[in-house]
């Protein structure tokens, strides 16, 4: 809604003649700041999961570069790419039933089994993305653009604890060990996580005022956050964050006022 | 925006959450027999049950009824009339089909106890994991009768142990021949203080480990006591102890949850109480065994303390069953096996509340109960 809500404003201040670019430039450069929102999560949901019982997608900056290459005469598509520099985190309750968790000491020391009760996670990366977008300019000011992104992730943490439940012991036959009240079982699954991450990226590019730009992008991790070896957590995640971000843009393509 | 954000996203997540899965979890949760059946509560475990009939009933065949993790089904069925002469085996599938658990049910009568019952811990057996000991006695017949309860399965959770020797009890050899119990006092690497128990002490005593339990009210976890139709009258036995170098008190507050005191020696603690179980209080535990206000506790024998320090050579005990005022034994009672006894035997008195000396050993042999028939 909101999206359409800004194209069709967009469309509003859109100048129908699609003649040269207003900076005569082939090369155009953005420089943003922006907001992460989203959640590093199973597609869909397991069964294992009951409910979702809070949601924090907590404070995550970025820092972007953008160059777009102008590939028509009339500027209509654009080419581009960009290093973003950006966190990705979030802090969710949920409560699951006979979810396979592992339990581990700062020694190493190991509990394994079903986990039904509340689980506590907490999911952070730093990332640096290099996206390739292509874009289709609606207007000389206003954008759509898609494509794919790599990111290396760095300061990784996925972490937690779990309580208010109990834990079959190896599988769902096994001793039973209940949690309760401030019993917490820790977790940490921080050094099973890959390094790199794939996926697609969607989203508009609004130049509102002269130079000042608004942008939203969606993008969705291709690739399970979890090492293909590790096997306590049954489900693949991904990545899904919305980046909202405001900047500069080198050459206006705003429309000059007559 | 970012408000509005999130709340999509988790109104998005909402509705994507699946129908429940079925139950993979395959307990039975509880026995049920007619009325007047047994003469005390059955003791439900993982993967076994015992049934402790009254003396009252003179058959074991039985068809007891079972309450199961829901949508769970048990074959032979809930009723099916057995003989319970042998251990029947029940095979409990759940409900998603994809687990199943054998149960062994012993059905028991409370017997009458030898003028002398000797306890020399030469029987052990490993846990169905392979990872510790488990004493156990033996009846005449040479068949197993009962096993000794210990913390060793609530110690396997924390995983710091990789052998037998690792564990807070189990058997070892005694120079002359046999074997006598070993109990020590461990630490709990790092997963223990993260639950508030960073100690562990070797513990063995006649009664079952609540696992379920063990995390949440450890106190709680250890049931003492064992049905004992008769009155003891005298609890002998020897040892030998060797207190751990430094004493820790248990602090959350400080790192690892432990800190030093100077001041204190560890002592172990061994002994015996009998008891009248009632509705209310079917064992003993490690909050009430000892408490001067249990009004359940008819007589106790207790190692005094002062003993219980460094003895590198064994120590030979024998004490008499000291009756607490105003208690006396109802044969009526005693016929309908409501009365118990609990042997505690443990490397650290204070281990209970987590205090204690890593490393404190406690070996104990030739264990006995001097009994009077009524």
């Amino acid at each position: 809604m909101k999206k359409i809500l800004i194209l069709v404003v967009g469309l509003l201040i859109c100048n129908n003649i699609f003649a040269e670019e207003p900076h005569g430039k082939k090369v155009n450069l953005d420089f943003k700041v922006g907001l992460n929102i989203g959640g590093t999560s199973p597609i869909p949901l397991p069964a294992e999961i009951r409910e979702i019982k809070g949601f924090k997608p907590n404070f995550n900056g970025s820092l972007e570069t953008d160059v777009n290459f102008r590939l028509d005469k009339n500027g209509r598509w654009e080419l581009g790419t960009g290093l973003r520099f950006e966190k990705k985190s979030m802090t969710t309750d949920a409560r699951v039933k006979d979810y396979s968790m592992e339990i581990i000491g700062k020694g190493g020391e190991k509990m394994a089994g079903r986990w039904t009760g509340d689980v506590n996670t907490y999911y952070s990366a730093y990332n640096l993305t290099l996206p390739i977008l292509g874009s289709y300019k609606a207007c000389r000011n206003f954008k759509v653009q898609f494509g794919p992104y790599i990111s290396y992730l760095f300061n990784q943490e996925f972490s937690g604890d779990v309580s208010n439940g109990y834990l079959r012991q190896g599988n769902p036959t096994g001793e039973k060990v209940v949690f309760e009240g401030d019993a917490k079982g820790p977790y940490n699954f921080s050094n099973n996580l890959y390094n790199f991450q794939y996926g697609l990226m969607a989203g508009v590019n609004w130049e509102f005022a002269k130079h000042f730009i608004v942008s939203g992008h969606l993008s969705w991790g291709l690739r399970n956050v979890f090492q293909d070896d590790f096997k306590t957590i049954t489900f693949n995640m991904y990545p899904i964050y919305f980046n909202l971000g405001v900047g500069y843009r080198l050459f206006s393509e705003k429309e000059k006022k007559h | 925006m970012r408000k509005i954000l999130a709340l999509t996203i988790l109104a998005l997540v909402f509705s994507c959450i699946q129908p429940e899965p079925k139950n993979s979890e395959a307990d039975i949760i509880s026995v049920i027999l007619p009325e007047g059946y047994m003469g005390r509560n059955p003791e439900v475990f993982n993967d076994s049950i015992v049934i402790h009939l009254s003396n009252e009933v003179y058959f074991k065949f039985l068809a007891p009824e079972f309450k199961l993790t829901d949508g769970a089904t048990i074959f032979p069925a809930s009723g099916t009339q057995r003989s319970f002469y042998e251990p029947q085996y029940y095979e409990v599938t759940s409900e998603n089909g994809l687990w199943k658990k054998r149960y062994a049910v012993t059905a028991v009568w409370g017997e009458v106890p030898d003028e002398i019952t000797v306890y020399d811990f030469e029987n052990v057996k490993k846990d169905n994991l392979e990872r510790y000991h488990i004493f156990y006695e033996k009846d005449a017949e040479e068949k197993e009768k009962f096993s000794w309860a210990s913390g060793n399965a609530g110690y396997a959770l924390t995983g710091a142990a990789s052998t037998l020797e690792d564990y807070p009890a189990f058997q070892s050899e005694i120079t002359g021949g046999g074997h006598a119990a070993c109990l020590t006092t461990c630490t709990t690497g790092s997963f223990g203080p993260m639950v508030g128990m960073p100690l562990a002490a070797g513990n063995l005593f006649l009664g079952s480990f609540d696992m379920m339990s063990a995390v949440t009210a450890p106190l709680k976890a250890t049931h003492f006591g064992m049905q004992w139709n008769a009155v003891p009258i005298k609890f002998t036995g020897k040892f030998q102890y060797t207190p751990g170098p430094v004493y820790y008190e248990k602090d959350m507050s400080a790192a690892g949850g432990v800190r030093v005191d100077p001041t204190k020696k560890d002592r172990c603690n061994i002994y015996a109480v009998f008891f009248e179980t009632t509705e209310t209080m079917q064992y003993l535990d490690g909050e009430n065994s000892l408490s001067t206000d249990n009004e359940n506790i008819i007589s106790t024998a207790i190692v005094p303390v002062d003993d219980t320090w460094g003895n590198t050579e064994w120590k030979e005990f024998n004490l008499d069953f000291v009756g607490r005022e105003g208690k006396t034994i109802d044969p009526q009672k005693m016929a309908s096996g409501k009365y118990s006894i609990a042997i505690v035997m443990t490397s650290s008195v204070d281990g209970a509340t987590f205090s204690g000396a890593p490393g404190s050993r406690l070996i104990v042999d030739n264990i006995r109960i001097f009994s009077q028939v009524l």
